[in-house]
């Protein structure tokens, strides 16, 4: 079964939800959920069933669309694009993904979490998120 | 119907509205203070329910002794303060109650959920069955007008409790059409508010049955506007005329079914406005949320976000148009 199209965002947490909102889209554009082609709400009915400002789904959408992932349309929401082959990473962007990486291990190491159990985890992410 | 009578029923009706009321709010609220789903079993929940119970049944026992002790002297002002008394101290228990509760409120719901898909919300499709009260009136109209010159050339416009008129108007178009483009208009108000609350609202079952309440609503104008459309031809009957009340009562009594099965339901979105934008449980206020109707913290249903200039749009338009109407209802009935 495919997972819904469905995205949940915590607005007690440190992260800003704009951040937040990104995040949860970009997981279902990775994984396919919303495939090219897909309508995505419009700004004020997304910020609406969020229950945040508009300005933050709006900065989400423009966000994602500088990722080449969305075509924003004045007034009509947005549209998920077929993306081309990004451009090989940079080493340097390549370093700050392994920092942040090694960083959530280490936190997960330090709340007990065995590091087969973190292995597992990456590898079911990874199966996941094959586009 | 004698006017004792009627402040029995009402004594009755408002009394058993009033006692429901703290069973039909959404779920985790009670007394319109966020306490969460088990509050109502803890002692102290128990005790606010209690509280209230008896504060109107004591206004049923106060309001029916009036009414016995009134009730030969027919003075309505005294009977209709009996058949209130239910609703006063009703809502003064409730009030009293949501000041007691509010330092056992839960800590805000931080989570919020939305689907992405589909994008577009439509109107549901049974939204087309809003065209049919409209044939009724229209219909009346064109008969109307056929038989125009059967129509007296002085007609009643208004009837006393005891259903003779009291008021007559001269025969003219203007006068003929004006209860059945009343009719008209206030059904385009009514969905007009169905629909607003439906895009202003955020994604839930609930805006469809907001909607579906709103349509019945037009059916009801329907029918009572167009039997009194017709007087000027055939006089209006007081067994519709008190049809009519029965069926708005009947209608009530639906809507609090509807929204007590609503209540219970667990599919229902938990309410994720925070406390601090509410002032006594009732009236919210959030200049940041973008929703123009939220899910009311009292009964069922939902209520403008009034810190949201859209809500005001909303409302300018429905207040407009009401005056409006009864503007040219008073013109035309001169």
């Amino acid at each position: 079964m495919p997972p819904a199209a469905k995205i949940r965002i915590d607005l007690n947490s440190p992260v800003p939800a704009y951040r937040q909102i990104v995040d949860a889209v970009r997981v279902l554009l990775v994984n396919g959920t919303l495939p090219p082609d897909t309508d995505l709400p419009s700004v004020r009915r997304l910020a609406m069933d969020l229950g945040v400002h508009f300005n933050t789904v709006g900065e989400a959408y423009r966000q994602l669309a500088d990722e080449g992932w969305l075509d924003l349309r004045h007034g009509r929401g947005a549209k998920v694009v077929a993306r081309g082959s990004p451009a090989p990473v940079a080493p340097e962007r390549l370093q700050e993904f392994r920092t942040r990486l090694r960083n959530l291990v280490a936190q997960m190491r330090s709340e007990g979490i065995p590091a087969a159990r973190i292995a597992a985890e990456l590898r079911s992410l990874m199966e996941g998120l094959k586009s | 119907m004698k006017p004792v009578v009627l402040s029995w029923l009402l004594l009755l009706f408002t009394g058993g509205l009033m006692l429901a009321i703290p069973h039909i709010s959404p779920r985790g609220l009670f007394f319109a203070v966020r306490t969460g789903t088990g509050f109502r079993d803890t002692e102290t929940g128990r005790a606010a329910l209690r509280l209230y119970n008896w504060s109107v049944a004591a206004a049923l026992v106060a309001g029916a002794a009036l009414i016995v002790a009134f009730g030969a002297e027919r003075k309505p002002p005294v009977l209709l303060l009996a058949a209130m008394l239910p609703e006063v101290a009703g809502f003064a228990a409730f009030f009293r109650n949501y000041h007691r509760l509010r330092p056992h409120a839960a800590p805000p719901e931080g989570v919020r959920e939305a689907h992405l898909l589909p994008a577009h919300d439509h109107l549901p499709w049974w939204t087309v069955f809003a065209l049919p009260p409209f044939l009724l009136p229209a219909g009346v109209l064109i008969y109307l007008h056929v038989h125009f010159d059967e129509i007296p050339l002085r007609f009643p416009v208004h009837f006393g409790a005891n259903g003779q008129p009291n008021r007559w108007v001269t025969r003219t178009t203007v006068a003929v059409d004006a209860p059945l483009l009343f009719a008209i208009g206030l059904m385009l108000l009514v969905l007009f508010v169905g629909v607003a609350t439906f895009y202003g609202a955020r994604r839930s079952p609930s805006r469809s049955t907001v909607l579906a309440v709103m349509l019945g609503v037009t059916y009801l104008l329907s029918l009572v506007f167009s039997g009194i459309g017709l007087s000027p031809l055939t006089r209006y009957p007081m067994w519709a005329a008190w049809a009519s009340v029965g069926l708005t009562a009947l209608f009530v009594v639906a809507v609090v079914a509807v929204s007590y099965w609503r209540s219970k339901d667990p599919a229902q979105l938990p309410d994720t406005t925070p406390d601090e934008c509410w002032s006594m449980g009732d009236t919210y206020n959030n200049p940041n949320d973008p929703a123009l109707f939220v899910p009311k913290r009292i009964g069922w249903g939902y209520t403008i976000n009034i810190g949201n200039r859209g809500s005001w749009v909303v409302v300018g338009v429905f207040v407009g148009g009401l005056v409006g109407l009864i503007g040219f209802l008073v013109w035309a009935l001169k």
